[in-house]
């Protein structure tokens, strides 16, 4: 029995449809299973017509399972993407540079690198300071920082993508086209690596088909997140990442008076 | 104890193999050619095609030409000849140990050693017809029981082996003089007393011999009938790889070089997977025209033996090249060799990617310049601009060991907080340049808080020119004296109006700079 087809003319009572199912699912020699609404059978029907209008479905052609996800290490995050980042993806985060966006990406990143493989910064805005990463858990030893010009910074992403021996790359770009795009998607996909590809927030750009696209905007508490594009999602959801638990010191907010710039001395210096 | 010797002979070496590299499809249907003396401006060699038409060494240019319009003339050069021989005896270097050169286009190969392990003289000349059939090359040979019975039996009669000395001299017996290797003199003298065959000479006594003829003739006679060692001087493999290839044309651009450099990329890859080793660097020097020669360097991080990967790596690095003159010749040399390692990879872990952590460094390199591949490292030092450097990857064979710039070997009691914990977090300098691998030495220190530090760093303190937050926890890093300048600085958090945590500091002097970005 290679495939168990429910004609539209036999009239099986539902138990007799589940009996079918069953010794069909233990035998498991078939192919194909169509699953069939319980109120629909019995109504001549059409099969095409019953698949066409969605009654009938084979699991042959139903969606991938849930994509793969990892975990962001912010519980208020993880909420809003649906359970974290999505893997081997090129994932768009428009941000100014200072407000928080790589404190964001960290915790995952501390998560990546006890897999052993590299992780490549690209053309970062500033030199990585070598003391905070490692006080945050990263070795160094496993961390790449590449500079290159505007299309080389791209083929360097692409060839780390590739290469397999890279978790995680970091690529800050200002303006990239949408085959550009596709192939470093193809390039995560084929080295098992994810792309974050960092940039300048409220430039009018086109927008590209990533899987994932935030937007940061900064807040006092920690990073407001505020979801341009999720693939099986709606847009538009806003979260608050509050960084106190993480990085208290980073966040305290006690002293209020402002300081001028130039010659005035900063109250909380002594 | 009997000796055995094959005498190989290449007669036409430069023809047979100078062109085989550029244009190796003309190989099957070669156009004729001829090789010129360059002195007396004779034809030298002349191939198959070239001699069907009727010519012949010894001609004229002008008779050449006049038999074949569309001969193709190359320059003969011996040097270069030289060199063919020297590739072909480290081929056959690979079938028989003991191997001598019978300058300009011969070998002679020791046999008697090596016929056990072969077992027996057919399975030996099978497999060195199989190791000279990979390249386009006319050869012959003959076996003897000596070294210059086989050279004259290779030439009055090729193919044939002489096993016994009654075979040898039965063989040898009708060889002409002319082709024993007296001077030109002796040769006519033999011939003016009418001895034209190598049996008549062997006849005579060799007393008379010696008196008439000199001791050269006797000597050679004694070599030839095995009664004296020959003289040779035995071929060693050379220690470093280099291999010159001359252009038949002029290259102006990249995608020309791709074929000439990829024949000496297997020649390399032949190489080195002979000795089971791999190399780290390798140089390339373009000859050019009217220009001084064109060195370039090219070092891979991941030691490689294979010509694809080297390939890959020119092609990356020559790309950016601008040649500013045509190519006439190049030259590939290979420096830093190591035995290559077993691969550790896991069997089981399933490999999806092309590269090695090692090789996807090199390949970033060979692109972009090894000074913008880097890695951020950590040094023992309280101003936080010589905390953390970014230092260039250099392949781990350069033996380079940086030192850090700076060490603290003396720390002052209140700072001892910060002090230990960047003294715990010191990168390792030999650890610095092996990508992906743990160090053996482990960060286990984790009592204490870690220092607050920006995740970026600026390349210049700069004035602050904005209105910030202030956070509260300040902290004063002072400079060491032995730095130069004493410096103190009060670090703090700031927020600036548009939302950025900055790392601003205050002078002594009651100035704010921006150092530090908490991103």
């Amino acid at each position: 029995m290679g495939q168990l087809w429910l004609q539209s003319c036999s009239y099986f009572p539902a138990n007799i449809v589940r009996q079918l199912f069953s010794a069909a699912l233990l035998r498991q020699k078939t192919e194909h299973i169509y699953c069939i609404y319980k109120q629909y059978i019995g109504i001549d029907m059409q099969l095409s017509d019953l698949k066409q209008q969605g009654h009938i479905w084979c699991l042959n052609d139903a969606p991938s399972p849930q994509q793969a996800l990892a975990s962001t290490g912010f519980a208020e995050l993880d909420l809003l993407l649906g359970g974290g980042w999505p893997t081997q993806q090129v994932i768009e985060l428009r941000t100014a540079f200072g407000i928080g966006e790589f404190r964001l990406l960290l915790p995952y990143l501390q998560q990546q690198v006890s897999r052993g493989k590299l992780l490549v910064y690209i053309n970062t805005p500033a030199q990585l300071h070598a003391p905070f990463l490692s006080s945050q858990g990263l070795p160094l030893w496993q961390l790449l920082d590449v500079r290159a010009q505007d299309r080389d910074a791209l083929w360097a992403a692409e060839q780390c993508l590739k290469s397999g021996c890279c978790s995680t790359v970091l690529l800050w770009q200002h303006t990239l086209d949408i085959a550009r795009l596709k192939r470093l998607q193809l390039a995560a996909a084929e080295g098992q690596a994810e792309l974050f590809l960092l940039r300048p927030a409220g430039q009018a750009q086109l927008s590209l088909p990533v899987g994932l696209s935030l937007a940061l905007s900064p807040a006092a508490q920690g990073i407001e997140v505020r979801v341009l594009k999720r693939r099986g999602g709606w847009p538009g959801a806003r979260q608050l990442v509050n960084f106190s638990g993480r990085w208290p010191r980073l966040v305290q907010q006690k002293v209020q008076r402002p300081v001028q710039y130039g010659t005035v001395r900063a109250s909380s210096g002594s | 104890m009997q000796t055995l010797w094959l005498y190989l002979l290449f007669p036409q070496l430069q023809l047979d193999l100078d062109s085989d590299g550029i244009n190796p499809e003309q190989a099957t249907t070669p156009d004729p050619a001829v090789l010129l003396h360059p002195q007396d401006l004779r034809v030298h060699q002349a191939n198959a095609p070239a001699r069907s038409l009727g010519i012949k060494p010894g001609q004229t240019l002008a008779q050449a030409c006049a038999m074949c319009a569309a001969l193709q003339v190359m320059p003969w050069q011996p040097a270069l000849e030289q060199q063919l021989l020297d590739m072909l005896a480290l081929d056959c270097y690979q079938l028989c140990a003991d191997i001598a050169e019978a300058p300009p286009n011969a070998l002679w190969l020791r046999l008697d050693p090596m016929l056990q392990l072969y077992g027996g003289l057919p399975a030996f000349l099978q497999q060195l017809n199989q190791q000279l059939q990979q390249r386009p090359l006319q050869y012959q040979y003959g076996v003897a029981l000596s070294a210059e019975a086989a050279r004259l039996l290779c030439l009055s009669q090729p193919g044939q082996t002489a096993l016994t000395q009654v075979q040898q001299q039965r063989r040898l017996s009708g060889c002409p003089v002319s082709f024993l290797h007296v001077t030109p003199a002796t040769i006519q003298q033999l011939e003016r007393l009418g001895i034209s065959q190598l049996g008549q000479l062997l006849l005579l006594p060799a007393t008379e011999l010696s008196r008439r003829f000199g001791a050269d003739l006797y000597l050679y006679l004694q070599r030839l009938q095995g009664k004296l060692p020959p003289l040779l001087q035995y071929y060693q493999p050379p220690e470093q790889f280099s291999a010159r290839l001359e252009l038949l044309y002029q290259l102006e651009q990249y995608p020309q070089l791709h074929k000439p450099l990829q024949h000496l990329l297997l020649q390399l890859q032949h190489y080195l997977q002979r000795r089971d080793q791999v190399c780290y660097q390798l140089q390339l020097e373009l000859t050019l025209r009217d220009q001084p020669p064109l060195t370039l360097k090219l070092q891979s991080p991941q030691a490689e033996a294979l010509a694809c990967r080297w390939l890959n790596l020119w092609q990356l690095k020559l790309e950016a090249l601008r040649l500013p003159a045509p190519v006439l010749a190049l030259a590939l040399s290979a420096s830093q060799y190591c035995s290559r390692d077993t691969d550790s990879d896991d069997l089981y872990a399933g490999r999806r990617g092309q590269y090695t952590p090692l090789q996807l460094v090199g390949l970033l390199q060979a692109k972009l310049g090894s000074a913008q591949v880097c890695r951020p490292a950590q040094v023992a030092a309280y101003l936080p601009e010589i905390a953390g450097v970014n230092i260039p990857l250099q392949s781990a064979a350069a033996g380079v060991n940086p030192q850090p710039r700076q060490q603290s070997t003396q720390v002052p009691a209140p700072r001892q907080t910060m002090a230990q914990n960047l003294a715990q977090t010191v990168a390792q300098p030999a650890a610095a340049y092996t990508v992906g691998a743990e160090p053996s030495a482990t960060n286990t220190f984790t009592a204490l808080p870690a220092p607050h530090r920006p995740a970026f760093l600026l390349a210049q303190p700069e004035p602050l020119q904005q209105q910030v937050q202030l956070q509260p926890g300040l902290e004063r890093i002072q400079s060491q004296w032995w730095q130069g300048p004493s410096e103190a600085r009060d670090y703090l958090t700031a927020q600036s109006a548009d939302g950025r945590w900055l790392w601003i500091y205050r002078t002594e002097q009651q100035q704010w700079f921006v150092h530090g970005v908490f991103a």
